[in-house]
């Protein structure tokens, strides 16, 4: 399964009256505690999700590493409680504090939109909604 | 006897203390140490086997393996063909060499919980017995005749494969890429160092490794396992959600 079909499996799924603002791919980050268990193999163990931004939530979607979509969960932007978005030249960290969770994303970011990357576009509306 | 009653105590107060997250980022219970021995019974009682076979075999002077049950339960071209001792291609994955070969096997194992959390106790058993007894059967073919072949890293190797492929039905090209991941991740730590190793009077079986994922690779594309994407799982969580906001 390929990520294009992926991004049509979750717009298939989204709820009423939604307006799709784009989807990108993100890496979940992990602890550095699990860098000094078992070094540089910690970065295998990143966990993909696959991010699509409507008006009104955030989808997110858990894939295996064969891009295979396992569980989503949608949030409204309210229920998002922080968000800290940190950026590098080709990459963004985005925290995420959701249902009491922290999560830090490794974003691949290009300025120009392209298929499944971070565009500036995007990180414009997010940050426009999650202020 | 001290070092390996801490492995094993350390082994036991990690797999239950350590609780990882739910996969839905929705569901917020946490499950009772109970409950999480329950998930975790295969590798628990996993490691714990290898740890007490290590204590019953080790020299408690020396703490390595003594030579004689080595010989024995240990498999070898010799033991196999010429006393027909079958059992050692089961034996010889549950017997290790040294606290070095014991402890890099149970933090795997340690490690590979994650697998039978998600995939069950049954089928965790089953991936690891089956890559176990195949690598050593294979393994017997291409083994010197003067080497005793010991330990759990073939079943280990098929346990890392089921964790990386393991994820219902497959298409080829995703199982390939499955297997060549996994066996590269696997001959990162069967060709690390090996001169270092062979100091301590022994080599890595980089076959057994091999061939465990192998076996594992080709167990789990004639029986698929379940499909992780459960729609009842992820109604259960937007309901937890929703009562909670409420």
């Amino acid at each position: 399964m390929s990520l294009q079909d992926v991004a049509e499996q979750v717009r298939r799924n989204l709820k009423k009256d939604e307006l799709f603002k784009g989807a990108f791919i993100a890496y979940c980050m992990l602890s550095p505690f699990w860098y000094f268990i078992i070094g540089p193999l910690a970065r295998v163990l990143m966990k993909p999700y696959w991010i699509t931004i409507t008006d009104k939530r955030l989808y997110f979607t858990r894939l295996n590493i064969f891009q295979k979509p396992l569980v989503t969960d949608d949030f409204e932007y309210a229920d998002i409680i922080n968000t800290v978005i940190e950026g590098k030249m080709f990459a963004r960290t985005i925290m995420f504090i959701l249902n009491g969770k922290e999560l830090k994303f490794s974003v691949p970011f290009r300025k120009n939109s392209q298929k499944n990357i971070l565009s500036s576009k995007m990180l414009e509306f997010l940050e426009g909604k999650l202020k | 006897m001290i070092p390996l009653t801490l492995i094993l105590a350390l082994f036991w107060g990690i797999l239950l203390f350590y609780k990882p997250q739910n996969i839905s980022l929705k569901d917020n219970t946490t499950k009772s140490t109970w409950v999480h021995a329950k998930e975790t019974k295969g590798t628990i009682s996993l490691g714990s086997l290898i740890v007490l076979i290590s204590m019953a075999s080790f020299d408690a002077a020396t703490l390595k393996l003594n030579p004689a049950l080595g010989a024995i339960f240990g498999l070898s071209k010799q033991g196999i063909f010429e006393h027909k001792f079958f059992f050692q291609v089961l034996t010889s994955n549950f017997f290790h060499f040294d606290l070095l070969h014991l402890g890099g096997n149970i933090s795997a194992i340690l490690l590979l919980s994650a697998y039978e959390r998600r995939i069950g106790t049954s089928r965790y058993l089953l991936v690891f017995i089956i890559s176990a007894v195949a690598a050593s059967i294979l393994d017997l073919l291409l083994i010197r005749p003067d080497t005793v072949s010991l330990g759990s890293s073939a079943g280990i190797a098929g346990l890392a494969c089921g964790y990386f492929i393991d994820y219902g039905k497959l298409t080829k090209k995703e199982w390939t890429t499955g297997i060549l991941f996994t066996l590269f991740i696997v001959g990162l730590f069967s060709f690390y160092d090996n001169t270092q190793i062979a100091k301590l009077g022994y080599e890595i079986d980089w076959i057994a490794h091999l061939f465990g994922a192998i076996a594992a690779g080709a167990f789990i594309l004639l029986v698929p396992g379940k499909e992780l994407c459960k729609k009842e799982e992820q109604k259960k969580a937007s309901q937890t959600m929703q009562k909670r906001i409420l």
